[in-house]
């Protein structure tokens, strides 16, 4: 065999060599188990942390509201909807004392007029007509800039839609 | 000589395409012509395979699922990068479309044409529609997105180049690279809550279950009573992505 054949040999093997290393410390553990990807990445957005923790968190230690609200108009909302994320909220409570509730973890309770317009607020999108030409919407709805626009006058303030409806059982 | 030789090469060719035909011929009787690749097709096995109904009858636009998913997953705030968005159309007399979406439909939407002028109005909720035949997984050049076996299409934020070549790809335009991470970043269809037995937070929050949530392999669960029960159709169904999502009353004018 010729010199130069036997040295691009050596080369090539070299060549081979350091690509199969690279490969093996490149290519991460789990790669191509499942298909072309890491299939370890199916548990890392499995082990994500829940933010909303689901109505049955907030029925422990609030299930006469979750009572009340089950014979009202809002029976099917989920609590979280109006009220944001619950889950550090409802973990806290379960097992430190309630009595002394962190202020950052308390839930907010809209009571804005324009809170309520997002679902009340008359808007033709929300409509559809029967064959006979009546409307069917999914929710009661009002002219939020019209309805009861009452303004107090010492605080210059609109009236709030809560100060007539009761939000768990409007 | 000239005629004889034109002569000649007319039998050569005629001779060699006779072959080449009747060679073609015999191999597809030995197997049948198959040349038309697909590009996937839809995966068989066992476990669930999720998939998602909307109902554009029932969507209000309260944008609650936009607010709930930022809140539930790392969605930067600014109002130009979700994961979940709804979209109000509107249909003028005129028979031109107003496409609103301001915030995505966080903190709801107004009416900003004038009852007489419109033909017809509604919502149309947008998210991922966790395609199986989706060009977004297929473009990516080192195998960061992909589809999970139950149907999840997924980034793999710690394998991503951020090249962004899959938002380029979708078609629905539900993929964003994220400000800080600098990565693409999706619906993951709340992976994190579907795999505890909760539904997605866009699904759990929805006041009027406009949204559902179910696996396409079950044959008695709501999702497929959904689709057995309603006229669904697909986003953009020529661009054979194979979506997962079905929409109820979807219309024309939807893109």
């Amino acid at each position: 065999m010729p010199d130069q054949v036997k040295r691009l040999l050596v080369a090539f093997a070299i060549f081979i060599a350091i690509f199969l290393l690279a490969r093996y410390f490149l290519i991460p553990d789990s790669f191509g188990e499942l298909g072309h990807y890491r299939a370890d990445a199916i548990g890392d957005a499995e082990a994500y942390p829940l933010s909303h923790a689901g109505r049955e968190a907030c029925i422990k230690c609030h299930g006469d509201v979750v009572e009340e609200i089950s014979y009202g108009f809002h029976a099917k909302l989920s609590c979280e909807g109006c009220h944001g994320p619950a889950y550090k909220h409802a973990y806290y409570a379960e097992l430190a004392d309630p009595q002394n509730f962190p202020d950052s973890l308390m839930l907010n309770k809209p009571v804005e007029r324009d809170f309520c317009a997002r679902c009340h607020d008359r808007n033709r999108s929300r409509i559809r007509f029967a064959s006979d030409s009546t409307e069917i919407s999914q929710v009661t709805m009002v002219d939020v800039s019209d309805h009861n626009h009452f303004i107090y006058e010492e605080t210059n303030e609109i009236i709030r839609c809560v100060e007539c409806h009761y939000p768990h059982s409007p | 000589m000239k005629s004889n030789k034109e002569k000649s090469s007319r039998r050569n060719f005629l001779k060699t395409g006779v072959t080449l035909a009747g060679g073609v011929f015999a191999a597809t009787l030995i197997k049948p012509f198959n040349g038309v690749v697909i590009a996937a097709e839809e995966p068989k096995g066992p476990g669930p395979w999720y998939g998602i109904g909307i109902d554009i009858e029932k969507c209000i636009g309260c944008g609650t699922c936009a607010a709930s998913c930022k809140q539930e997953n790392p969605v930067p705030p600014e109002p130009f990068y979700f994961r979940t968005w709804v979209e109000q159309y509107t249909v003028k007399t005129d028979g031109s479309v107003k496409v609103e979406s301001p915030n995505g439909g966080i903190g709801g939407f107004k009416q900003t044409v004038p009852d007489e002028e419109i033909f017809k109005a509604f919502f149309v909720p947008k998210m991922c529609n966790h395609c199986y035949k989706s060009p977004c997984t297929q473009v990516c050049p080192v195998g960061a997105t992909f589809e999970t076996p139950d149907g999840v299409n997924l980034v793999d934020k710690s394998y991503c180049i951020g090249c962004g070549y899959c938002i380029q790809a979708c078609p629905y335009g539900c993929r964003y690279m994220h400000p800080t991470e600098h990565v693409v970043d999706k619906c993951t269809l709340c992976y994190h809550r579907i795999k505890e037995g909760l539904l997605p937070v866009c699904f759990e929050v929805c006041p009027t279950k406009s949204k559902i949530f179910g696996d396409l392999r079950d044959p008695d669960g709501e999702l497929v009573a959904f689709i057995k029960n309603h006229t669904c159709r697909f986003l953009k169904p020529h661009l054979n992505t194979g979506p997962k999502l079905y929409y109820n009353a979807l219309e024309e004018e939807v893109r």
